[in-house]
């Protein structure tokens, strides 16, 4: 191989990466979709959220209702985006259809008041 | 020893379960950054197939990835090698910076890349190619070649672009020879997906969600008052990577020589663990 083959041969891929047919979410059932998104929230989120989301030292719960009445699209842009300055950091590494999955986690989970002592989480398990 | 091993133990053990979904790439840096606060070890051997009689060689660094904030990222590399049936060789130290320049998710998002990096001429982790470097780089016995100090400063223009689940990322590079040599100029490229894009509602260790495939491509790009592509070599690089859902990543890519002035192939493989929320 040469060095012109082998430039073409990346040039194609990149290609194929650039003219790929755009990706179809997944269709799967709602609750699917939810328990994937408690995966990867476990696997990426929990280490800063907590394991129930209901925040830690370092990152807020995710129950209060400023993050439930948040849009589905602006929370995606906000996980894609991360706040860096704040020590969010950006999930763009993660696929769009699991920053999706993401997000109907995180709507799955009960809204709490601030001041609440938790009920709202025992009422959901 | 063992205390030391049993302080990583204890490290590794008591860590909170961590997924960093590692990018396929050995060269090419992408925009992603290690996440605050996070700790990443990694371990990448090199097996050499150098040509012109040249010996084999087993390179290999140790990595400290460390996230200081959400747009910088800190790293210290510890290079050694061990050639034919010669005694091993600890080849040096590298230190990088990464600097997100934008903050936002952009269609294209640059990265500012600082290295300063103390070796000797027997180094073998080949990370970048650049000016003019060949084959024959190699030729010299590595008993000889780590009398050779290499004190040098590296800056790399990282360009990487998110698009349908595809990574598409660029690397300038421009290094200078603390020595007075001219600056020399490489680039690296690389191109990547995730084999599934959605995750799997079920735990799992072998579903298409945690493999990547890539392909990279590297090279030299001659130096300062030379930049030509005669006389420079490069490598083409298919690469996987194997993401565990317990913060392992294992990586394999085997760089292949696409011209008369390139090495047979370089055979890298990686092994990380990332150490969230460590000295926070």
């Amino acid at each position: 191989m040469n060095f012109h083959k082998g430039l073409l041969l990346f040039a194609l891929c990149a290609a194929g990466c650039a003219f790929a047919p755009a990706s179809q979410p997944a269709h799967r059932d709602a609750s699917s979709e939810i328990r994937a998104g408690g995966k990867l929230f476990a696997q990426h989120c929990a280490s800063c959220h907590g394991i129930n989301a209901t925040g830690g030292k370092r990152a807020p719960s995710l129950h209060t209702p400023a993050v439930q009445a948040m849009p589905d699209a602006a929370l995606v842009q906000f996980l894609t985006d991360g706040d860096l300055s704040k020590g969010m950091p950006s999930w763009s590494r993660l696929p769009e259809e699991r920053r999706w999955q993401l997000v109907h986690y995180l709507k799955s989970l009960k809204a709490i008041l601030p001041r609440d002592d938790g009920a709202g989480l025992r009422d959901r398990s | 020893m063992f205390r030391r091993s049993s302080i990583l133990l204890v490290l590794l053990g008591g860590a909170a379960l961590a997924s960093a979904q590692e990018m396929p790439y050995f060269i090419t840096y992408t925009h992603h950054m290690e996440e605050p606060g996070s700790l990443e070890i990694e371990v990448n051997p090199v097996f050499g197939v150098p040509k012109g009689g040249a010996r084999h060689f087993t390179a290999s660094s140790l990595e400290l990835e460390y996230g200081v904030n959400g747009w910088w990222t800190s790293e210290l590399y510890l290079d050694g090698q061990k050639t034919g049936r010669d005694s091993a060789l600890y080849t040096g130290w590298r230190f990088e910076n990464r600097f997100r320049l934008l903050m936002k998710e952009h269609a294209v998002n640059p990265v500012l890349y600082v290295e300063y990096e103390d070796i000797t001429g027997a180094d073998r982790i080949s990370k970048e190619v650049v000016g003019f470097d060949t084959f024959m780089d190699l030729l010299e016995p590595a008993d000889e070649a780590r009398h050779e100090k290499k004190r040098e400063v590296e800056a790399k223009l990282i360009l990487s672009s998110n698009r349908k689940g595809w990574n598409v990322a660029g690397n300038l590079i421009a290094e200078k020879n603390l020595n007075g040599s001219p600056i020399e100029f490489g680039y690296a490229a690389g191109v990547s997906r995730p084999f599934a894009l959605a995750a799997s509602p079920d735990p799992c260790s072998l579903c298409p969600e945690n493999f990547s495939l890539g392909l990279e491509m590297y090279g030299g790009l001659g130096e300062w008052r030379q930049v030509r592509l005669a006389g420079t070599s490069h490598y083409i690089a298919p690469a996987i990577a194997w993401n565990l859902p317990n913060g392992v990543t294992f990586k394999f890519s085997p760089s292949f020589g696409v011209n008369s002035n390139s090495n047979r192939a370089l055979v890298r493989f990686g092994v990380s663990y990332e150490i969230p929320l460590l000295f926070r």
